[in-house]
């Protein structure tokens, strides 16, 4: 595992940020941290880079705890934050030429490159370019020296469309090189880069799972009722959001399998005319899941 | 990695680099333009804000060196590069040194050979000097720079610390009954400042690796608190354990041991300085003996106490009200030996008036300075020009009335504590009245950090009283022939004494009303 975490705590002042959190992300995996506002996906990324320590517990990062994360480590580490204050005095060029020391792996080629595709003003100061060109810069100094681990936070935060996908095609291109650790609130454009998920919530970990169980996992049903459809009183745990209309019955099964699949809706529902199944898009899994555990909240 | 940082942050600063140098010039070269007389008068205002301004300069650089990786919050760039904490800091002193303590050690170091002094006295002033800055100025806005994100924060932070040590020392003041601390005015308040660079640099020290290597901004501040709630400690201690810090930093504490007072009451009694509406005035004849030639005794403190017979404490003061040398005690003999002086002791009138007719024990505490001359020159007192090892370099005119012979003198470092000066005519033996300029400061280092490396003194001796009510035994007809005698001296034994009278009457030692004239003991 490039990253692990392992019942980490963060707090400020009274307030739990990380409550217990553990996951791992493997190498050379896409890893998407998913949750609401205030969920501690960016005190995660920044207790991984040693920005923040941790309260209590341990986290590992390419092998090293993260509190003793140095210089070889952060060699290795491609950041890219929304919040990310680079020095607006600087141009991009000067910036650049300033970072390029630091890195023994620098790819001056890939700079002109990123610099040519992302359409950064070499002679602009820092300060001057504009939100979605900071993002573009901070991009075009995470990527040169190729790190093992590229982190980042909220990347397409406050961005137009076409910036999004530059940035997010940039990324695709990369993706194989290395692995990411995302989190992001927009979960349409990650999802196609994302292989590995982890659902956040009060500082907690919901669950992680490879995209492609997940998927497979999670499923709109559509069932076609013989007379009008009511939603069960008893429905079972894995079925969220249920609804019924007309003769028509939906739920997403968040334990989904083709083979038993007509056998457990009619145990619940009975006769069953016809049974649809839908994927579900990430966003949508995203929002049930996170539906349900505020309805589970508000009830316990 | 410490010299690529170093780089990038000259490349950023640079213009403001070379606006603080161009102040640190200016300011070397106005003080050299300004000369032995700091003439004209006007330029002088105009050195001295250059030489305020330096300051100003070094905290504005410093400040934006360090803020160019601010080490507050937790987005900044730098924090995910990989660039060592250790190399950062360096990075930072490098540039300190560079970009703000060697244009001063050079423009201290140019004003030092311009004026004629060896490079090693100008060196080894400028470095003092540099020394003094870079401990107790800049690595403390270092220190407060690190923890904050911003000039006008640094700047709001050196306000509030001024702020909050000003308070505390003038609300120990009102505590105290409206008595200033006990060191103001004397030549122990060097320990006031030396306290506050102390805890301002063990501050720094303990503040600066805690934010690099830590970035523990919260704890730091609390640091910085803790310092400036210290600082005003040193003004609730007492003069007596300060003064005995004094007693063994002294240089040769041994000479002061032949040195006694006794109550003579054959001296008679003397005529009074005019004293204050409120008190009056008692003059004590003393007996000072075991000095040896060319010494000079000051008085830094004097506590008088009058106890009744039964032993009943009736009065406890100071000899004299108010802070600073008075002229309660001069001591001074060119011969050596004992001499003759009288102790003036003001205490107020209700005090005066209960026990004036009473017999009572009367108990002097003296914490003393004994001063031994250091050199004696001389100068002629028209355009006199001469190098003394000592006293740097002085040069004489007469004045624009043509009353006066102007002394002036620069020297490298910090200038004599106590010089005095007198015109003499060598062929007839005739001298005119001896002055004395003592400002005592008793700083165990080298401390002169203003305005610049090098240092100013003078005296004015007039020869010639314009209204024509006096007259000089060495008038301005002997002044081909006539020279000023130069004398520095500095402290070399600080020590106390303990005169006890068993019984006096205080009304039988009043002052007598007449012409001020209390200096008996002088030459």
């Amino acid at each position: 595992m490039i990253v692990h975490a392992d019942n980490v705590f963060k707090k400020f002042g009274r307030f739990d940020a990380l409550r217990g959190l553990s996951f791992s992300v493997p190498e050379g995996s896409a890893f998407a941290l998913i949750g609401a506002n205030g969920a501690g996906k960016t005190t995660t990324i920044k207790v991984l880079m040693n920005i923040i320590a941790p309260t209590t517990g341990d986290a590992t990062v390419l092998g090293v705890n993260t509190r003793a994360v140095s210089p070889k480590e952060l060699a290795q580490i491609g950041y890219v934050s929304e919040n990310q204050h680079m020095p607006g005095r600087m141009t991009v060029s000067a910036y650049l030429d300033y970072l390029r020391p630091f890195y023994a792996s620098w790819d001056r080629a890939l700079e002109a490159d990123l610099l040519g595709q992302l359409r950064l003003p070499p002679e602009r100061r820092i300060k001057d370019l504009s939100h979605g060109m900071r993002l573009k810069m901070a991009l075009a100094c995470a990527l040169p020296f190729r790190p093992k681990l590229l982190v980042l936070d909220e990347p397409f935060s406050g961005l137009d469309p076409l910036v999004r996908d530059e940035l997010l095609e940039r990324l695709m291109r990369h993706a194989g090189e290395m692995t990411i650790l995302i989190s992001s609130h927009e979960l349409a454009e990650i999802e196609l880069l994302t292989t590995h998920v982890a659902f956040l919530d009060g500082g907690r970990l919901l669950f992680q799972e490879a995209m492609s169980d997940l998927t497979a996992r999670l499923r709109k049903v559509l069932v076609t009722l013989d007379a009008a459809a009511h939603a069960p009183a008893q429905t079972p745990k894995e079925w969220l959001e249920v609804r019924a209309v007309g003769n028509l019955l939906s739920f997403v099964d968040t334990r989904f399998s083709e083979q038993d699949l007509t056998a457990r809706v009619a145990a619940v529902v009975g006769k069953v005319r016809h049974i649809t199944t839908e994927p579900i898009a990430l966003r949508s899994i995203y929002t049930t899941l996170a539906r349900a555990v505020r309805d589970e909240s508000a009830r316990t | 990695m410490i010299r690529h940082i170093f780089r990038r942050d000259w490349r950023e600063l640079w213009p403001l680099v070379a606006i603080v140098t161009a102040v640190q010039v200016t300011n070397a070269a106005l003080w050299f333009a300004l000369g032995h007389f700091r003439e004209p008068q006007g330029l002088v205002i105009v050195a001295q804000v250059f030489s305020l301004t330096i300051f100003l300069g070094l905290a504005v650089l410093i400040t934006a060196a360090v803020q160019l990786d601010l080490l507050p919050g937790v987005s900044q760039d730098w924090l995910v590069r990989p660039i060592s904490r250790r190399d950062l800091l360096c990075a930072k002193l490098l540039f300190v040194l560079a970009a703000a303590h060697a244009p001063m050690l050079l423009a201290d170091l140019a004003h030092g050979t311009a004026a004629g002094f060896g490079l090693r006295d100008s060196l080894a002033a400028a470095l003092s000097r540099n020394a003094q800055v870079l401990l107790f100025f800049s690595l403390p806005v270092l220190a407060i720079a690190a923890m904050t994100r911003t000039l006008v924060q640094v700047v709001a932070g050196m306000l509030a610390i001024w702020l909050t040590v000003t308070v505390a020392i003038i609300a120990g003041v009102l505590v105290r009954g409206g008595i200033a601390p006990p060191f103001a005015g004397s030549g122990m308040q060097w320990m006031t400042p030396a306290f506050w660079s102390v805890l301002a640099l063990l501050a720094a020290v303990v503040i600066i690796p805690m934010q690099y290597f830590r970035r523990a901004t919260l704890p730091g501040r609390s640091v910085a608190v803790a310092a400036v709630v210290l600082a005003p400690m040193l003004s609730l201690s007492t003069w007596a354990p300060a003064f005995a810090v004094q007693q063994w930093l002294s240089p040769a504490p041994d000479t002061a041991e032949p040195m006694t007072i006794a109550f003579d009451p054959g001296i008679g009694r003397s005529v009074a300085l005019p004293a204050s509406p409120s008190a009056d005035v008692v003059l004590l004849p003393l007996r000072v003996s075991g000095l040896t030639a060319q010494s000079i005794v000051m008085n830094d403190r004097a506590e008088v106490r009058l106890v009744r017979g039964d032993g009943t404490m009736l009065y406890r003061a100071r000899t004299v009200a108010g802070i600073g040398y008075g002229d309660d005690f001069p001591v001074q003999t060119a011969a050596g030996g004992d001499i003759e002086t009288h102790q003036r002791v003001v205490f107020p009138d209700n005090v005066y008036e209960l026990v004036r007719g009473q017999s009572v024990r009367m108990e002097i505490d003296y914490s003393l300075t004994l001063f031994h001359m250091e050199a004696a020159r001389t100068i002629s007192p028209v355009n006199g020009d001469e190098r003394f090892a000592e006293l740097g370099w002085c040069k004489t005119k007469i004045d624009q009335e043509g009353d006066d012979v102007e002394l002036g003198c620069i020297k490298t470092g910090g200038a004599p504590m106590c010089v005095s000066v007198t015109l003499e005519n060598p062929a007839n033996g005739r001298r005119n009245p001896e002055r004395h300029y003592c400002a005592p400061d008793y700083t165990p280092y080298p401390a002169h950090v203003y305005p610049d490396s090098t240092s100013q003194f003078g005296a004015d001796l007039q020869f010639r009283d314009s209204d024509g009510l006096a007259t000089y035994p060495v008038d301005g007809s002997q002044l081909a022939d006539a020279q000023v005698v130069l004398k520095s001296y500095s402290p070399v034994a600080h020590f106390t004494r303990r005169l006890v009278i068993p019984e006096i009457r205080l009304e039988d030692w009043a002052a007598v009303e007449g012409d001020p004239q209390v200096l008996r003991g002088l030459p």
